[in-house]
């Protein structure tokens, strides 16, 4: 008798050891999924009319960089990463690093303000369903994501961190040497 | 002044708790009546402390004190006065605080109710047990969770933020919590008796049954709990939620189940000396998975729209989890060759065999909810993969349970103890069965279809009938009598818990919802009724804006609203157009640019007034079960005859 | 019990069938899926979880991202795409975690399996338990000479 008690307090301790041992490694989570699905895929197609530079088509940019930024003129983290990309399209007056603006859930109006507004002169697509927001995967904004020459996803950034003239450069410097 | 007291105070019940516990430990083992009084006393220095230091942080809270930290943190001169109050358990310091003054309050009520079998070394080592308890709260206070830190203004300082938006929206977040622990912690007092029972190996007499009463008393506040933060989640969300199988959530339901199960389980117990295996392991199960959910809610472990801001405290609770698992296992283990019942279960179709099935079917409702819940971390542990188990999944498990559970309810309660022929099952449930076709024609009648909810609405009248065919055979033998006491009173409960269930399974599976954008003026059409938009309205308080758009529902004016407070993200507030069979929820999806459009989220749901009155049914009959309906002994009172002499006179 | 009552309790419990059959028939047959493109949407947007929310799904939250995919959701409805086809399309792009409901195959499809196979191995613990104690109460039921002797012995011993 008292084995079986042993033997079954035995089980239930293990498992219940197991368990605790499951809830003290685990991370704790972030809100939100950090979603980095996209990387490495192909740039999913980013066409359409622009509010300053008629039609774009991500595919005529084969053989630069296209640096994608989502944004929105309501979005706060937006606007300190402006400036840097303002900086860096004059760094690359030639064009061999692009910049290409998608709007999310905003109007033409405010993205011609924001614009006006902040500077640059790169091309800002508005659509009107967020379906290109959704092929790259994105979660929030502001999220920046690199395309390389061969048309293939290499780097993205969740928020205004990280998307600075000198990072993006590096990075594109990193990858063109490192092949 | 605020924090010095309010240190002292919680230095005080941590310092008194030990030194209590320890007085205790050494009256049982000298048996010296001196110690044990001494104990007793500083035992009380714990309430002392507890309530000192709630009412410093009430203080600080209420005069504004910003160099408290937890006021600077959470406080504002700008919320109103209820919510300022109930600040007080808004965060996590003030939460554990809140905790520790509830716990401390059940120290009180233990040593009131037992001062006179204070001797008793059971009763003794219960109240150690929960001393212990209070020790590791107030020591977290002491550390991690410190309500008391100080914080020095800095020059420009002008307010302080007050607390999350979400929680100073709704009247419940000063009744919720409250609630919530008032159940959660009075799980520590039968869990302490049945350690105390197990340590002294005294597990045949009456003591778990004796605590029964004070194991109804948490969990019917347990009961109240949830359903409040269900009416809360309904009124605030917007799409009219109010269960969202969210892991806090479960936390808060696994303890619930277990209780349930002990509640019933215990009656085998009391009448034939059975399943006290069960009993024990469901009541040290209850308690540790209150701990598990304190862990769950408070660790970030799990993401969860209810969790409080991560912090060290996480770790903390997940040993003290431990600890309680490893010394209830071990106990029960050690003491197993005693807790074996001299009988047997004759049949399974008997009372005693239905609530075998109960516990078991119990015990996989709490199993499924929690692998459901722990699963995404399993996942990620064993595979590195990230998944979400969510809605779907707990519904389409937890729903043929459910239907289970419905019909033990039917059946049990008309089932005899020992054994039960067919023709005995046959007659007592004809009553039911017929109420049971009766409730699933008038479903069909007013329109309800779908195979599940309709056996669903058909296993509740099942139930419901037993339940009413038990309360009629008792008002007819006893009168009024016949609502109390603990069968009587039980049967209320039912009929709560069946009318929620039926509400659960009507709004869930007819639940109707729509986005639309109305101009000004507008009206659409949606679920035989008409919505017209008329203008927004802006009211400006000191702690929020409130921007509340004009519909008129059917004639009704409902005004969804969002508000914008000084800090935090904007909160959206619906309004419901409430009725007995059917509620329309209006909410607000976003801040209107300007006052000629809105967008708006719809909703309606059937019997959702159905949940909270199934809800105040379990309270009430809660209530009505723990009235004695016959005179009150206790079972481990000596019986009145010597048994010697009744032999003797049996015998001649 | 006359055996007319006894016939009417039958024929009552007959009666009881028949009309719980055929209410539920028609219950049953009388339910169509979902009435509108919108309802279908919701119904949808309920299974996909909102990626920026702390486990509310699309149909749920307010965020930027659950209503422009709530829009999107729309769009695909009406570009004839099938709820299987529309869910890929969002697991493609957000991983696997993106669905509120696990999958049903692979580790994953344990968390459907384990509780059945639990609840399962319990029924038949608790049948073999009841079948073991009705072997040890049928073997009881003999009394022994041994028993008989021991009683006769007390008997002698009280007087």
């Amino acid at each position: 008798m008292k084995n079986r008690s042993a033997i079954a307090a035995g089980l239930v301790a293990a498992v219940v050891a197991v368990f605790i041992v499951l809830l003290a490694t685990s991370d704790t989570q972030q809100t939100g999924a950090v979603n980095f699905e996209i990387l490495g895929e192909v740039a999913p197609p980013i066409q359409g009319p622009t509010i300053n530079a008629g039609d774009y088509s991500l595919q005529d940019q084969r053989g630069n960089w296209v640096v994608v930024n989502f944004f929105a003129s309501w979005c706060a983290a937006c606007r300190v990463e402006h400036p840097e990309l303002v900086e860096l399209s004059e760094r690359h007056p030639d064009g061999d690093v692009q910049i290409v603006g998608v709007m999310f859930a905003d109007t033409e109006e405010r993205a011609r303000e924001f614009f006006d507004e902040l500077g640059g002169d790169w091309p800002a697509l508005v659509e009107e369903t967020g379906s290109i927001a959704i092929d790259y995967g994105v979660t929030a904004v502001p999220e920046t994501v690199l395309v390389s020459p061969s048309g293939r996803v290499v780097q993205k950034w969740l928020g205004a961190n990280g998307v600075t003239a000198d990072e993006i450069d590096s990075v594109i410097d990193r990858l063109e040497a490192g092949g | 002044m605020n924090v010095a007291l309010g240190d002292a105070g919680v230095v005080l019940a941590f310092v008194s708790s030990i030194i209590a516990s320890i007085t205790l430990l050494v009256a049982l083992r000298n048996d010296d009546e001196q110690m044990r009084r001494t104990g007793v006393k500083v035992a009380w220095l714990v309430v002392a402390g507890a309530v000192l230091g709630f009412v410093m942080l009430e203080r600080a809270l209420i005069t504004r004190d910003f160099t408290v930290k937890y006021v600077f943190d959470n406080g504002s001169s700008r919320t109103p006065p209820l919510y300022n109050f109930a600040t007080a358990w808004a965060s996590l310091e003030g939460s554990i605080l809140l905790w520790g003054l509830v716990l401390a309050g059940y120290v009180g009520v233990v040593l009131t109710k037992f001062r006179q079998r204070i001797a008793d070394p059971l009763v003794t080592w219960a109240v150690v047990v929960i001393l212990l308890v209070t020790a590791f709260f107030f020591a977290l206070m002491l550390g991690p969770a410190d309500p008391f830190q100080t914080v020095t203004l800095p020059a420009n300082f002008v307010d302080g933020p007050g607390p999350n938006p979400l929680l100073q929206n709704h009247v419940l977040m000063a009744i919720h919590p409250p609630m919530l622990y008032l159940g959660y912690v009075g799980f520590t007092v039968p869990f302490a008796f049945a350690i105390a029972a197990l340590v002294t190996g005294r597990v045949g007499e009456g003591w778990l049954v004796e605590t029964r009463r004070w194991t109804l008393f948490a969990w019917g506040f347990l009961t109240l709990g949830i359903v409040a933060g269900s009416w809360w989640s309904y009124d605030v969300l917007g799409w009219g939620g109010y269960w969202g199988w969210d892991p806090v959530e479960n936390a808060s339901l696994l303890p619930w189940l277990t209780g349930t199960a002990y509640l019933h389980s215990v009656m085998i117990q009391e009448r034939r000396g059975m399943l006290r295996v069960w009993n024990l392991s469901l009541l040290c199960a209850t308690f540790s998975l209150t701990i598990l959910g304190t862990f769950i809610t408070r660790s970030g472990v799990l993401q969860s729209v209810h969790a409080f801001s991560e912090s060290s405290i996480g770790p903390l609770f997940l040993a003290f989890f431990g600890v309680i698992a490893a010394v209830s296992i071990g106990l029960i283990g050690w003491r197993g060759d005693r807790l074996r019942a001299p009988g047997r279960i004759d049949s399974p179709i008997s009372r005693e065999g239905s609530f075998l099935a109960n516990n078991l079917v119990f015990a996989i409702f709490a199993f499924v909810i929690l692998l459901g819940t722990v699963f995404p971390l399993i996942v990620e542990a064993v595979q590195g993969e990230q998944i979400t188990v969510g809605t779907p999944y707990f519904e389409r498990m937890t729903m043929p349970v459910g239907m289970v559970l419905l019909f033990l309810m039917a059946v049990a309660p008309v089932l005899p103890w020992r054994k039960a022929s067919g023709e005995l099952l046959r007659k007592r449930l004809e009553w039911p069965a017929w109420f049971a076709i009766g409730s699933l024609v008038l479903a069909v009648l007013v329109g309800a279809r779908g195979i599940t909810p309709l056996i669903a609405f058909t296993l509740a009248g099942f139930a419901s009938g037993a339940a009413l065919r038990q309360i009629v055979l008792a008002t007819r033998r006893n009168g009024w009598r016949g609502l109390v006491g603990r069968t009587n009173g039980g049967m209320i409960v039912h009929l709560g818990v069946i009318i929620l269930a039926v509400a659960f399974a009507a709004s869930n599976s007819y639940l109707r919802q729509t986005e639309v954008t109305l101009d000004r003026g507008e009206a659409i059409e949606f679920a035989d009724m008409s919505f017209r938009y008329e203008g927004t309205e802006i009211t400006d308080l000191p702690e929020k804006r409130v921007t509340a758009a004009l519909i008129v529902v059917e004639g009704e004016e409902l005004r969804p609203a969002i508000s914008q407070f000084v800090s935090g993200q904007p909160v959206g507030t619906p309004d419901t157009l409430g009725g007995f069979t059917r509620d329309t929820q209006v909410a607000l999806t976003a801040l209107p640019e300007n006052s000629n459009k809105v967008v708006i989220r719809i909703t309606t749901q059937p019997l959702i007034a159905w949940l909270w009155i199934g809800g105040v049914l379990m309270a009430v009959g809660t209530v009505f079960s723990a009235f004695p309906h016959r005179i009150h002994r206790r079972p481990t009172d000596p019986v009145s005859a010597d048994p010697a002499a009744l032999v003797d006179a049996t015998s001649t | 019990m006359s055996g007319f009552t006894t016939q009417w309790r039958w024929l009552s419990w007959v009666l009881m069938g028949i009309i719980g059959v055929s209410a539920l028939i028609i219950g049953a047959t009388g339910d169509t899926g979902p009435a509108t493109a919108g309802e279908r949407r919701s119904e949808l947007a309920a299974t996909i979880r909102c990626p920026q929310c702390r486990g509310q799904s699309v149909q749920e939250s307010d965020v930027a991202i659950a209503v422009e995919i709530r829009a999107d959701i729309s769009n695909r409805i009406a570009a004839g795409e099938t709820d299987d086809q529309i869910r890929q399309v969002y697991i493609d792009r957000y991983g696997r975690s993106i669905v509120l409901t696990p999958d049903s195959g692979g580790f994953t499809g344990l968390v459907w399996i384990v509780p059945v196979v639990a609840a399962g191995l319990a029924t038949a613990a608790v049948a073999l338990a009841f079948q073991r104690w009705r072997a040890q109460a049928d073997a009881l039921a003999e009394a022994s000479d041994e028993d008989r002797k021991l009683v006769a012995e007390l008997r002698r011993d009280r007087k």
